[in-house]
């Protein structure tokens, strides 16, 4: 490094990943994905973007967002007429003008066209507002469930790298028995078995995802806690809390941040899986593996298979190679 | 350790299907009405019955619940499944001063099974209640060791009987058990609700299949990986790293199971090329039977090839990267520096040296793979209906056949304990520094 | 314990002494526990004079059946043209898990099949007119009081093994199903609760009182599979569950067993019997014509469909309309072009049952009659068979849809939203302004669906348009089980809920009022009506068919208009299906209300074809003569159109 200026850690590990070029395209693939998510509403929805009815000037897609809170309503007539039945002085409809849950049954496994540009599903659902519903669906439940994966895993890790001891041996034992266990069986038993919802799956993933993070979180706590600094936090008559969030846990994060990126592809892949098999995920609700499943009811139907396909393998891949990224860069031996 | 993950994670599962809403005892009655209701598309399509089944009284339902053992509390059915309290094995209710045959063997012989018997008398003698037995007899003549039970009133002898224990006299009737400890500890993981057998013989006639598929992919993988992660790291950068690198890499993210679907839906008939044909472990028995060696051999990896291309994809990514990097990472070291500096071949230090070092993370995995391999392919098994043991217990979620999902989890965490124990036997013969007593 | 060791050493049962020792463990050590007789066991010989023909009286030959009941003018249901020999090869859902016919886990259609091919019962039942047939039975007789049935035997009725079929084997029969041993308390509680144990009067006649009077119990005992008593008495419940689970008795019926291509889990294989007793009855003209008649196994539906076209069985039956009409036809499948794959939908009286929406009425919303109404408004039925089932199916409206029972002035449904928002309004479900829901009380109209993956696609539209008048459905997918549940226990708002046909129906367990607040019973709906209860007591002691037909029509009225279920749809015909061009169907098709069920013993195998077909497989410039997709002999199909 020919650079003087003093840089951060995180400036650091910024400047270290961005060497990775396929690692940096996967990061704005991610973020690209999230801006999907996010704005999904406004690029597949069957309320216009922007629409002049009776003089009024509205903006109805973006309304929906507040509705989907439950800021603000429909009201009257909107709440119950198809807006594609209102006379419109001036609109501009989104690019997909289909919400993925509308149903067509004029058109049912529809091949790609200019009027459905990837085609429809059996009850004339169309793939690419589904596509687009998916990945906010697939996005949340990675993000939900590693949120429930790293709240256990950093939670237990630092109890059992900061106090050591019979903690330490009890938690330790308890990780190996949740890692022994054949997870995706149970998740699927829970998927199965009870009624479908996406916070259990969200749940059931989060729940068996824990033990990478508590793993490392716990190697760095038993490697911190006797540096120094900890010495003197203690000596100093500081809160166990204190010590263990203010001053080792933001050392042992970088770690965490890996396993969870592999966590959340991991977890799309699992809810992919169960959708496939038709488990998880209400009835009503589209994604991808849900899509995907309705390939094997019409083989025929390719336009089923790949486009979805291609989603769950562009969007874990791309939370693999950034994490892979974040690895590298933060691998201190790699560092020149 | 493996007692406590084995309890812990067999008591978690137990509980939970314990409580799932709609259980065996549901799919019991269900089945009793399936005669009449319907689901799905067809609708009220069935077909036509003679006559409609009566309501099920409270008491056939409290006889049911009783055969799924639900009479008892959750812990005490935990205990039995385990083994460490007395199961009832038989039962039988019967008016004072009748008989009946109690079987005791079950024979095969020639294909036909026989049963052992003896005649079992209640008998009220001073107020008390006593159980005689007669000899043992067979049902119908198999073996000279045994003469066909006669009828109770001609048998002559009877014996006192220690077997069978008294549990409820009503003055007229009395109930009797049998009971006994078995449960997985003896090797009983009890008999599966919609197949009627034992759980274990059940495994038994699928494990076969199963290990062919997982091992034959394991090797496989291992065999393939091993020389392509070595090839890639030598040729580090080059343009086939590079590709071979993408092609790896999508294998990575896409699920076993979905390429399996995909395969089957375009290449076994159908719609789009008729290649392969539509899973299952082989051709059928009657068709087998017929085949020459050759066209047995041949049928079977027809067979096997998409199956088994579904089963690598996951690990291949993984083991050829890792591979891969674990022998750059060794080429930086400083040994094999010093290994070219005294002057040995190339071949000599990459192949004898380095390569074998590279292994150790390699072996590491191998425990964890093997259970994967074996026991983590249910949906491999379910997308080719291949009928090994994955798909016998995915099958069994469905259906709540629960000894068999049970029975399922003991296996495949017994696999994954076993692997672990391969794992430490492989990284200390490939890594001389690890020694175990 | 022991049998593992007995395996082990390979040696079985080197002395009985040891063994018997072993097993009972006894205290007193030393005992030679033999089976030992008493040695004047000859004079307690059986009672039936084997051998000894039986008086003409007693039901032995020249039995004239002065004061019975017989039939001898029923028309045999098979067709003088079929031939015998040849195979047939159909696909089953799962390997059944016992091929035992009585017991638990026997509820399975491949057991019920194959018990009805291999085992006979006392009387038979014509098809056409739903009378009573000689079996095993030549004659019957009903007591005054209706509650002492007779059967005479056939002294030529015989076992495989050619011993006679006796009075003893319905004793043995009937004490076997009310073992407890067996595990089936249901089948129990049937017979144990209905009958007395059955009396061998002599070696030809039995006879069997009834506990309470009831003409249905004539049909349950007269339709008894009857086994083999010499074998029955050598087991109990629980020896017969074990030893039989993959093993036969003797049978009495056209087929048995081909042990020697059974393969446990693959292939069950039934042979048809050249020495049936009964083979040359006129009402065995034309029936059982296949030598040898295989069941494959599949699961998926789906599989079943491309395994079918990959040849490897004879006869596929699409279970979804799309496939029929989409996938299943000429332009998408060459075999059926050329004429290797006929297609064929048959039309008949099988009674056709019911589907629709059954609203639990004992709860909010659906206690309201108006609510239950809006939402037959509001499901849009004719647009689900228009689109999803490309017509394929009817509107059925009816608890007796397509039988003799079905009361013909019920109204069609017809949907219509508007309707349905003045019904909701007049039950008090408004909307507030501005709000999307209904409500009513402050309480949003939000009910939950129990669904499953094939019902999705069909109930999302109709999610959709309770949508637009402020109804919210939530779909939630659960198991079978987890829904039968729910319906069982009456923890459902609305559930979907098809039933099928039966000749004879039950409609006291379904609508009477004293099962409607109880769990666990037909009557989910929480039906309750006075007249109803009246009319179930009057159909229970009827005696004469032509009244009950009338009773049943009155109540299919009533009921109806109380909308306790919003009708759904109903597959006209007997059977749709598709096979491979080897088969000779019989002008019928199926029989006057059979369903697919009876085509392996109708149809026949037709050699010449066969040939064809596999010449034609091989050389695709060839075609074979396509037959006519509908049949209709009975002239259902025209009856239901003029009736439209």
């Amino acid at each position: 490094m020919t650079q003087k200026k003093t840089q951060s850690y995180w400036g650091l590990v910024w400047q270290q990943f961005q060497k990775n070029r396929l690692s940096v395209g996967a990061f704005y693939l991610v973020l690209f994905l999230i801006a999907v998510a996010t704005f999904g509403n406004l690029i597949s929805n069957n309320k216009p973007v922007f629409c002049i009815y009776e003089g009024d000037v509205m903006f109805p897609a973006f309304k929906d967002y507040g509705v989907s809170l439950g800021i603000t309503e429909w009201q009257g007539t909107f709440a119950i007429k198809d807006w594609k039945d209102l006379k419109y002085d001036s609109v501009i409809w989104p690019l997909v003008p289909y919400k993925a849950s509308s149903v067509d049954l004029m058109n049912p496994v529809a091949a790609p066209s200019s009027e459905h540009f990837l085609g429809t599903d059996e009850t004339g659902r169309d793939v690419l507002a589904g596509l687009i519903e998916g990945a906010s669906i697939s996005l949340s439940i990675g993000l939900v469930s590693m949120g429930v994966a790293l709240t256990i895993g950093i939670f237990l890790g630092c109890l059992a790298g900061y106090y050591g001891g019979w903690v330490d041996i009890a938690l330790s034992r308890l990780i190996e028995v949740v890692i022994t266990f054949p997870s995706f069986f149970l998740i699927i038993i829970i998927a199965a078995l009870y009624e479908s919802s996406i916070w259990l799956v969200m749940l059931a993933i989060g729940l068996t995802g824990w033990t990478g993070i508590a793993r490392f979180t716990r190697g760095e706590f038993l490697r911190v806690r006797n540096q120094e600094f900890v010495s003197a936090a203690q000596a100093l008559g500081f809160r166990d809390t204190k010590i263990i969030f203010r001053h080792i846990l933001p050392n042992a994060l970088a770690p965490v941040l890996i396993s969870a990126a592999f966590g959340i592809a991991s977890a799309i892949l699992t809810e992919s899986s169960l959708s496939f098999l038709g488990f998880g995920v209400p009835p009503t609700q589209v994604t991808w593996g849900s899509i995907l499943a309705g390939a094997r009811g019409s083989t025929y139907a390719w336009w089923l298979a790949i486009f979805p396909g291609l989603m769950v393998f562009i969007t874990v891949t791309a939370y693999n190679l950034l994490g892979e990224g974040i690895r590298d860069a933060l691998d201190p031996k790699l560092k020149t | 350790m493996m007692i406590p993950t084995f309890i812990g994670t067999t008591m978690m599962v137990f509980f939970i299907l314990a409580v799932v809403p709609g259980g065996p005892f549901e799919r019991a009655v269900l089945q009793l009405k399936q005669a009449q209701m319907t689901s799905g598309e067809g609708g009220g399509a069935g077909g036509g019955e003679a006559t409609g089944s009566t309501k099920l009284s409270p008491q056939v339902l409290d006889q049911l619940r009783k055969q799924y053992g639900l009479d008892k509390p959750i812990f005490v059915r935990y205990l039995i499944w385990l083994g460490v309290y007395p199961r009832e094995v038989k039962s039988k209710t019967i008016t004072i001063g009748k008989t009946f045959r109690e079987n005791i063997e079950y024979v095969k012989v020639e294909g036909t099974t026989y049963e052992v018997q003896k005649w079992i008398k209640v008998e009220e003698e001073n107020g008390n209640i006593v159980i005689f037995e007669s000899g043992l007899g067979s049902d119908f003549k198999f073996s000279d060791d045994y003469e066909e039970l006669p009828p109770a009133y001609e048998i002559a002898n009877w014996y006192p009987n220690s077997d069978w224990e008294i549990k409820e006299n009503t003055g007229e009737k009395v109930s009797l058990i049998q009971t006994a400890f078995s449960g997985v500890i003896a090797g009983d993981l009890g008999v599966s609700y919609v197949y009627d057998e034992p759980v274990t013989q059940l495994i038994k006639d699928r494990l076969h299949i199963s290990l062919y598929f997982g091992l034959l992919g394991f090797l496989l993988s291992y065999g393939i990986c091993i020389p392509l992660g070595i090839f890639k790291a030598l040729k580090h950068g080059s343009a086939f790293d590079f590709l071979s690198s993408a092609i790896v890499f999508i294998g990575y993210s896409v699920p076993g199971y979905a390429l399996g679907a995909l395969l089957l839906v375009y290449f076994g008939g159908g719609s789009f090329w008729n290649v392969f044909p539509l899973g299952e472990f082989r051709s059928p028995q009657e068709i087998w039977n017929q085949m020459t060696f050759l066209e047995q051999v041949w049928d079977q990896i027809h067979h096997t090839f998409l199956p088994v291309l579904a089963y690598m994809v996951g690990s291949f990514a993984t083991l050829t990267v890792l591979m891969k990097n674990s022998l750059l990472e060794n080429l930086s070291q400083d040994y094999v520096r010093t290994a070219f500096a005294k002057g040995l071949s190339e071949r000599r230090v990459i192949f004898y040296h380095t390569v074998r070092n590279s292994l150790i993370p390699l072996a590491t995995g191998i425990g964890n793979l093997i259970g994967i391999f074996i026991a983590g392919s249910y949906l491999i098994e379910k997308v080719f209906n291949i009928e090994g043991i994955g798909l016998l217990s995915f099958n069994a979620i469905i259906t709540v056949d629960f000894p068999i999902v049970l029975g399922f989890l003991v296996i495949s965490t017994s696999i994954r304990l076993f692997g672990n124990l391969i794992s430490d036997m492989c990284y200390a013969a490939i890594d001389p520094r690890i020694r175990f007593n | 314990m022991l049998k593992s060791t007995l395996k082990k050493t390979g040696i079985f049962f080197c002395s009985s002494l040891l063994v018997a020792f072993a097993l009972t463990g006894c205290g007193d050590s030393g005992s030679d526990k033999r089976v030992i007789k008493k040695s004047d066991s000859g004079t307690q010989a059986s009672t039936s004079n084997a051998g000894t023909d039986v008086s003409a009286e007693l039901g032995g030959a020249g039995f004239t059946g002065e004061g019975w009941l017989t039939n001898t003018d029923s028309k045999p249901s098979g067709s003088a043209k079929a031939k015998k020999g040849g195979d047939f090869t159909m696909v089953m859902d799962e390997f059944p898990p016992t091929y035992r016919g009585m017991g638990k886990d026997t509820r399975h259609i491949i057991l019920t099949m194959m018990e009805g091919m291999m085992y006979e019962s006392l009387l038979a039942m014509d098809s056409e007119t739903l009378e009573w047939e000689p079996a095993i039975a030549t004659h019957w007789k009903i007591s005054e009081d209706k509650t002492t049935y007779w059967y005479r035997i056939n002294p030529e009725a015989k076992w495989a093994d050619g011993k006679p079929i006796t009075a003893q084997d319905v004793v043995a029969t009937y004490n076997l199903l009310v073992d407890e041993g067996i595990e089936d308390p249901s089948s129990r509680g049937l017979y144990f609760e209905n009958y007395e144990t059955p009396v061998a009067e002599s070696k030809y006649i039995v006879r069997v009182k009834c506990k309470k009077e009831n003409w249905r119990s004539f049909i349950y005992f007269s339709g008894i599979p009857i086994y083999p008593a010499y074998y029955l008495s050598k087991i109990d419940g629980a020896g017969y569950l074990t030893k039989y689970q993959y093993q036969m008795m003797p049978v009495n019926g056209p087929y048995e067993l081909d042990t020697d291509n059974t393969i446990k889990g693959e292939t069950l294989v039934l042979k048809r019997r050249p020495d049936y007793w009964a083979a040359n009855q006129k009402r065995n003209i034309g029936l059982n014509n296949f030598d040898q008649i295989r069941f494959v196994f599949v699961l998926d539906d789906r599989l079943k469909l491309e395994k079918f076209k990959a040849g490897e069985f004879d006869l596929y039956i699409p279970s979804r309309a799309q496939w029929w009409h989409q996938e299943l036809t000429p332009e998408s499948v060459d075999d059926i072009k050329r004429g290797l794959i006929q297609k064929q939908k048959i039309f008949n009286y099988k009674p056709l049952g019911t589907s629709g929406l059954a609203f639990n009425t004992l709860e909010e919303p659906f206690n309201n009659i108006k609510v239950r109404r809006a939402f037959e408004y509001l499901w849009n039925v004719d647009q689900l068979m228009e689109k999803l089932f490309f017509n394929e199916y009817e509107r059925c409206r009816s608890y007796y849809g397509g039988s003799v029972y079905e009361n013909k002035d019920n109204p069609t449904p017809e949907y219509n939203p508007d309707k349905a928002v003045k019904l909701l309004t007049e039950a008090g479900w408004t909307k507030k302004s501005g709000e999307k829901w209904l409500s009513k009380d402050g309480k949003n109209f939000e009910i939950d669906f129990m669904s499953d993956q094939s019902l999705e696609r069909i109930f999302t539209p109709f999610q959709q348009d309770l949508e637009k008048v402020g109804i919210k459905m939530n779909l939630v997918n659960m198991t079978p089980q987890a829904k039968f549940e729910k319906v069982m226990k009456k923890k459902f708002k609305v559930s979907f809920q098809g039933w099928t046909g039966l000749f004879f129906p039950n409609p006291e367990s379904s609508v009477h009022s004293k099962y409607a607040e109880e769990l666990e019973t037909n009557n989910i709906t929480g039906m309750a009506n006075k007249r109803i209860d009246e009319i179930c007591d009057l159909y229970d002691q009827s005696y004469d068919v032509q009244e009950r037909i009338k009773l049943l029509q009155e109540l299919d009225g009533l009921a109806t208009a109380e909308k306790h279920y919003a009708w759904g749809w109903v597959a006209p015909y007997g059977v749709r299906c598709v096979y491979w061009n080897k088969f000779d169907v019989p002008e019928t098709g199926l029989t006057y209300s059979g369903d697919w069920r009876v085509i392996p013993s109708l149809w026949w195998y037709n050699a010449d074809k066969a040939k064809a077909l596999e010449e034609a497989k091989k050389d695709k410039s060839k075609t074979l003569p396509i037959r006519e997709t509908i049949m209709d002999y009975w002239g259902k199909r025209k009856d239901r159109m003029a009736n439209k």
